[in-house]
């Protein structure tokens, strides 16, 4: 699973990284960093449900 | 017994109404700002109101700015609605935000928030490494714990009841924001003296004094800081640089005198209102003490029900709000103590779920200008939970409590609880 990074949309509240710890990787100003996180299958439940806690709705699921 | 006022939503005359506004739309929501302490244990609860069948998604109410009554504003109460109003930052300005100061003849905004982007960012970028999850770990975290634990030994140590609220909500967040910023600790009493004149005396002949006053403290610390460069925030900001130039006087002053505003009563308020919520129900205190690991998300709930902050915004150009014709100069109000209620965004939105999955709640604002602080704040509001639950037995009110709350920053004075 991939999930894209709209970072113009980020503001920085760092949700995914509160509920998903390990998946999302922040910047020192606590914004994402990257633009587009590869997530290992074990990890999928995990990462969806920080995308799902974004309230800038910033992270997107690509679908393959 | 307090006064209640009627959650109404019947259309209301006002003279003057600007063309643009329909006056079908105009509606009297003076009960819903907050402004009336309640006795009730949902404080929120009349917001309801704003889910009926009979009331418009956005109305124009005439007291919906609080500093200009009767100048009339947008009143914004929809999930969504104010997700567009939050993100769309250069349409909904936030131009004079707070900017109490004004009032003192300044002239400088309040920094970052009273800033439009492009620029509003490059603020931001100066100040997000003292606010980030990651200086909450590695910097402040500590700090934090052992405020609370010698607040709470204050509070407890061969007593059977407190006063909550005065005691030790008022006080814990203010003795971290006083470390954080570098000012003595003695000066907790006088800041929040002043910060409560400036805020909440409706007469200006208390307001002008505290302004003046805390705007002259700042200068003066400022004058030692050049001085003396501390290690910590407050060094880095008089140093501070944007688009490779240093900070002017003004803008010094205005990110100071806006953290010394944010920094005082946003967290006291929430903490104040989470332990009214805990003391009225055995059964949520019991699920929080035995379940030390669901604080973080039981936080999350805590601060959906119980926002204290309704921003407004002004705009900048013409636009519609779903639907509704929206003009450059007229005023919004992003009314979050009803959005953040909003059913099509939380399922059974009234009831208070500790574990509740998915919460995107506007307690923090959204968009560019989401608090900068809120990861302090909710650092601050776990610590307190994780370091008080397990070091006072089971409380509740006293039997002859005050149990009046304002849904809203000034929410709870005082809250005698015993056990």
């Amino acid at each position: 699973m991939k999930i894209k990074a709209n970072k113009a949309k980020c503001s920085g509240h760092a949700r995914c990284a509160a509920v998903a710890p390990g998946i999302f990787e922040l910047d020192s100003d606590g914004y994402i960093a990257p633009d587009e996180i590869d997530v290992a299958p074990d990890d999928e439940a995990l990462a969806r449900r920080g995308v799902r806690a974004c309230p800038e709705r910033a992270l997107e699921i690509m679908t393959d | 017994m307090l006064t209640e006022m009627k959650p109404r939503m019947d259309v209301v005359h006002v003279e003057n109404l600007p063309d643009h506004v329909p006056p079908e739309l105009v509606r009297d929501l003076d009960w819903a700002f907050g402004y009336a302490a309640v006795d009730y244990d949902e404080p929120f609860r009349e917001t309801e109101r704003f889910f009926d069948a009979d009331a418009p998604r956005i109305m124009w109410a005439p007291n919906a700015v609080r500093s200009k009554p009767g100048l009339g504003a947008w009143v914004v109460t929809h999930y969504d609605d104010i997700t567009q109003v939050y993100q769309d930052a250069e349409t909904f300005s936030t131009e004079g935000a707070a900017a109490y100061q004004w009032l003192a003849g300044e002239t400088w905004p309040n920094i970052p928030l009273g800033i439009d982007p492009p620029d509003h960012m490059k603020y931001r970028k100066l100040l997000n490494p003292f606010f980030s999850p990651k200086a909450v770990d590695q910097v402040l975290d500590a700090n934090m714990r052992k405020h609370a634990k010698i607040l709470l030994q204050e509070c407890v140590d061969g007593r059977t009841s407190c006063d909550f609220s005065y005691e030790f909500a008022r006080v814990f967040p203010v003795r971290v924001f006083l470390d954080l910023m570098g000012f003595p600790q003695e000066m907790l009493e006088q800041f929040l003296d002043w910060e409560n004149k400036i805020l909440h005396s409706p007469d200006i002949e208390v307001k002008l004094p505290a302004l003046k006053s805390i705007l002259a403290y700042l200068r003066e610390f400022l004058a030692t800081v050049r001085r003396d460069s501390p290690d910590g925030i407050t060094t880095d900001i008089v140093n501070g640089t944007i688009d490779g130039r240093p900070l002017t006087e003004d803008e010094i002053m205005g990110v100071m005198f806006f953290l010394w505003l944010g920094g005082l009563d946003t967290v006291a308020a929430t903490l104040a209102m989470i332990f009214r919520r805990l003391a009225l129900d055995s059964e949520m205190q019991a699920y929080l003490r035995n379940n030390p690991a669901a604080i973080p998300d039981a936080i999350e709930e805590f601060l959906r029900s119980q926002p204290l902050v309704n921003s407004q915004r002004l705009v900048k150009k013409d636009t519609e709000i779903n639907g509704v014709k929206v003009k450059k100069g007229d005023w919004v109000l992003c009314l979050v103590a009803a959005g953040n209620f909003d059913p099509n965004e939380f399922s059974d939105p009234r009831k208070i779920m500790l574990d509740r999955p998915s919460n995107r709640h506007f307690t923090f604002s959204g968009g560019p200008h989401r608090c900068m602080g809120s990861h302090i704040a909710r650092r601050e509001l776990r610590i307190a939970l994780e370091e008080i639950l397990p070091n006072i037995p089971p409380f509740t009110l006293k039997s002859d409590a005050d149990r009046s709350v304002h849904p809203g920053l000034m929410s709870v004075r005082n809250l005698n609880i015993t056990w």
